[in-house]
């Protein structure tokens, strides 16, 4: 799994030991067409890496159907809410394709960050520039919406 | 300069709040312009609006314009039908380089009715296809409801030489296309940034990050092109209305190369 993990693109380069310490944590996983991988509100105790296939970022909105927010495709992670206290999905994910997933627990390494730093260390440091992309993509559609009326 | 005048042969509504006319010239005569140009349009006693041509250059008898519904002379010629005679001045401005591009890998980058401009562009590259390397359109919109262009889009997909990546803002639960940002799609295109030239039409508060996206895959900006929109007025560098910093985007734009005007397009007093 610790082989897996580094062949999947986000934990690439990832020490050793630390790549060890979070295969001990990971599973794999299968979701099929319209499956929930989360849901906004629950507790966020899972992250996922995307081997294959399409998961769509949802936000629900009462009375109509789940609004797209951004689709995320292989090799990409899914879910960082995990990582922010109180630890609930902001979002659904749902897969829009069958997908196959690596599935990581979140709650028990988050609770190793204490004690170990480097691994805190090296996760955050893969998860800040995922964080900080989809916040300029969001900002980015959000601007266009103002300079462009429809 | 008095307008020429010409008839609205037919109106097409694209999406909410935009429409295109196919304007024949009254007097029959041909009507020249380069991908990239403007034009003048003029609604009978209401008034003039600066609009790309957004039809094929190659065909000079039918003057194509997509305009947007947004202000009190959009919203005349909105009301008008087929058959109605408006006035055009022009062609106006800079035009895209079309040669530029040659032996080079061609990105477009555009949203929402940025396409507009860029069609011709896109029409002419097509026209020349042997002289370009890989060609890649990244086109964003809102939503599923107001793609630009949808039949071109669908016809540029269906090519085997093009690379076409349409990303929507968001989207309704179950759709399977790109779900994103514009520059998330630069990202994925397939192109040499080290020989390749960039085409941007965009909202100008969004060409910077566009700029940045495709800098981030070895582009420099003098291989990067832009079009600004501004206040145009007379078209022919008289009235000052379209001034930015030394230059008037009446005459030396719209179309620039962004390493021409990097330093301006910074300075928040312009």
């Amino acid at each position: 799994m610790a082989s897996l993990l580094v062949e999947q693109g986000f934990f690439a380069s990832v020490p050793e030991n630390v790549a060890a310490t979070i295969s001990e944590l990971t599973s794999e996983r299968k979701a099929g067409i319209d499956e929930l991988l989360f849901r906004q509100g629950d507790r966020a105790d899972h992250f996922y890496l995307v081997k294959s296939g399409l998961i769509a970022v949802e936000l629900y909105a009462p009375g109509r159907d789940p609004i797209v927010v951004e689709h995320v495709y292989d090799g990409d992670v899914v879910g960082w809410s995990w990582l922010v206290a109180p630890y609930r999905w902001g979002f659904d994910a749902r897969a829009v394709e069958p997908s196959s997933l690596i599935d990581i627990d979140a709650a028990a390494l988050r609770e190793r960050f204490p004690t170990d730093p480097i691994l805190g260390y090296e996760v955050m440091r893969r998860f800040i520039p995922v964080m900080a992309r989809r916040l300029s993509s969001a900002r980015e559609r959000l601007v266009e919406c103002v300079t462009e009326p429809s | 300069m008095i307008p020429r005048p010409f008839r609205i042969e037919r109106v097409r509504q694209e999406v909410a709040g935009c429409f295109s006319w196919y304007l024949k010239p009254v007097d029959g005569a041909p009507f020249k312009f380069l991908p990239g140009q403007f034009n003048m349009l003029y609604a009978p006693g209401v008034g003039e609006v600066a609009i790309s041509a957004s039809g094929d250059c190659r065909d000079q008898t039918t003057l194509v314009h997509t305009i947007r519904n947004v202000g009190a002379v959009t919203k005349a010629m909105a009301a008008m039908r087929a058959g109605a005679m408006v006035g055009v001045r022009g062609p106006f401005g800079s035009a895209w380089p079309v040669e530029a591009g040659y032996g080079k890998d061609v990105v477009f980058v555009t949203s929402t009715i940025g396409l507009a401009p860029l069609r011709p562009l896109i029409y002419e590259v097509l026209n020349r296809r042997e002289k370009y390397g890989k060609v890649i359109i990244n086109y964003g919109s809102r939503g599923t409801d107001d793609i630009l262009f949808e039949r071109d889009l669908h016809a540029w997909r269906g090519r085997f030489d093009l690379e076409v990546h349409v990303t929507v803002h968001t989207a309704q639960s179950g759709y399977r296309g790109r779900v994103g940002s514009v520059a998330a799609a630069i990202k994925i295109a397939r192109f040499d940034g080290e020989n390749a030239i960039a085409f941007i039409c965009r909202s100008e508060a969004l060409t910077r990050p566009a700029v940045q996206a495709l800098q981030d895959r070895g582009m420099t900006t003098d291989r990067i092109y832009v079009t600004l929109e501004r206040n145009m007025k007379c078209g022919i560098g008289f009235c000052g209305h379209c001034q930015f910093g030394p230059t008037f985007m009446c005459k030396e734009g719209p179309v620039y190369r962004f390493d021409t005007i990097e330093k301006i397009y910074m300075i928040r007093e312009l």
